[in-house]
């Protein structure tokens, strides 16, 4: 009797550190960095920088004109990247950011590897603007 | 504004990293690069330096309507430049302008991160303020630094002799404060700011002035046809003329203008309508010209004469007491306070014959000097 008692104490315990288990990992657990891509759909981005011609209507309400010009342009979504690459894929969390951390905190390592790109100002340009 | 020193540019905050929601993604997520290196070129193969530029997929997938919005935003399309070089006979649909136009007129586009996290390309780029993220943006870094020598020189009294504008001299009145609507910033598709049916008037801070207030100047005549400005521009502002593009023989794209001048110019109201009504108000020179894309073509703007070269101005130095308001005849007869002939070379004559002021037009002076 009294042996059955304690194992039903025992099922009882064990659920009862199961379920607190369960939720401390809801509420404390994310997705560590070694893990994938989340669930979220990945974020593709175009990188090209281009400027297109479309529609007025492609604007909304498109600027009165007198000139009879029926395109305006739009701006293509387009950054500029270090490296040439033409889309990214956005990751939650992952992967690890550790290596760009420790280098762009650091002042005395960035003054040692940054370097200075080179000045594209034409010679022709005078004036300001 | 100096520019930051390049490894300033990409320094990041720890208290970013700490405490701002935007840090919580880590770097990869939203720049791209490659982990597990310590090798600098390794580190950044693939990376995206301005995240913002491509805001519907970034900032976008939390700030829905801003990023929705702000698709046809004069900061992100440049629709003033647009209408105005509409206006002047552009051909948005001939590859030859529109190389003329990507070249040298889209740099001052500005996306999320061009207000919020980075100082504009202008002033060399690099982080505002360790790569935080800044609600409002910074009124000399941001505001000021692409809208300067035109708008934040005078608003901080840079010019010599002219002091600051009273708003910011006496009550340090940040470019938010008054630039309030989100038109401005994240919505609105109208094409120059003077078109934006939700620009700031002063009439709204100021609704006490009207005929009997206690100023002699404030009569009905003065405030119907008088823009504020007029009166109370503190001084004189930058005109710039002539601008010239191209690419150098290295293919170096390039402006080339002539110096700028500090002018003070009364004239016909170019762009008269509701939210403008008065007849008499200030003009500066556009850096514009007939030539302006010459490089790239014969004849770009056809239609340059449609638009005057002397724009419409609200300069940012305003003060209660100024030369021109001092007495009537501080303003009254005084010919080189207004546009005239003389001033327009004959080559605009044409584009700036509405607004020109004719001789006879300038208010003649009234007797016993008006004090």
């Amino acid at each position: 009797m009294n042996h059955r008692k304690l194992s039903s104490h025992k099922h009882l315990l064990w659920l009862v550190v199961g379920v607190a288990f369960i939720i401390l990992g809801v509420l404390f657990i994310r997705p560590p960095a070694w893990a994938g891509p989340l669930d979220a759909p990945h974020l593709l981005t175009t990188l090209a920088t281009e400027v297109s011609s479309a529609t007025p209507s492609a604007l909304g309400e498109a600027p009165d004109q007198t000139s009879g010009a029926a395109h305006m342009l739009t701006v293509s979504d387009a950054p500029a990247s270090a490296s040439g690459a033409t889309h990214i894929t956005l990751q939650a969390d992952t992967p690890s950011s550790d290596n760009c951390i420790a280098c762009h905190t650091d002042k005395k390592k960035l003054k040692a590897v940054a370097e200075e790109p080179e000045e594209v100002k034409s010679t022709e340009a005078a004036g300001e603007g | 504004m100096p520019p930051l020193e390049v490894w300033q540019k990409v320094l990041v905050k720890e208290k970013f990293l700490d405490e701002d929601v935007h840090a919580e993604v880590g770097c990869i997520a939203c720049h791209g690069g490659q982990p597990d290196t310590d090798d600098k070129d390794a580190a950044h193969e693939g990376m995206v330096k301005k995240v913002g530029a491509n805001p519907a997929e970034t900032c976008g997938k939390c700030h829905v309507d801003y990023v929705k919005n702000a698709q046809t935003n004069i900061h992100r399309l440049q629709t003033g430049y647009q209408e105005v070089l509409a206006h002047r006979g552009a051909d948005f649909t001939d590859p030859t302008f529109i190389a003329a136009y990507t070249n040298h007129c889209t740099g001052c586009h500005a996306d999320c991160s061009d207000c919020h996290v980075s100082r504009p390309s202008v002033l060399g780029g690099g982080l505002l303020s360790g790569h935080k993220f800044k609600k409002t943006a910074s009124i000399w870094l941001t505001c000021g630094g692409c809208h300067s020598t035109r708008i934040a020189d005078d608003y901080k009294g840079a010019h010599e002799g002219i002091p600051a504008d009273v708003h910011w001299e006496k009550k340090g009145m940040l470019c938010s404060e008054c630039h309030t609507d989100d038109a401005s910033y994240h919505d609105g598709s109208h094409g120059t700011r003077y078109e934006d049916p939700t620009a700031p008037t002063c009439e709204e801070c100021h609704e006490d002035v009207k005929p009997g207030d206690g100023v002699k100047q404030h009569d009905q005549d003065h405030l119907d046809n008088v823009s504020c400005q007029t009166c109370h521009a503190a001084g004189a502002y930058k005109s710039c003329y002539s601008c010239h593009t191209g690419t150098d023989d290295k293919g170096i794209k390039y402006f080339a203008s002539k110096p700028s001048q500090m002018t003070f110019k009364i004239g016909h109201n170019p762009v008269k309508d509701e939210n403008h009504p008065q007849e008499w108000v200030l003009l500066r020179h556009a850096p514009t010209n007939k030539d302006l894309f010459a490089y790239y073509g014969d004849n770009l703007l056809p239609d340059f004469d449609n638009l005057p070269t002397w724009k419409f101005t609200t300069p940012h130095n305003t003060q209660a007491k100024t030369p021109q308001n001092e007495t009537c005849n501080s303003c009254h007869g005084q010919a080189d306070l207004f546009l005239t002939e003389k001033d327009v070379s004959p080559d605009e004559r044409a584009a700036n014959a509405p607004i020109i002021v004719a001789p006879d037009e300038i208010p003649k002076p009234v007797e016993g000097g008006g004090s």
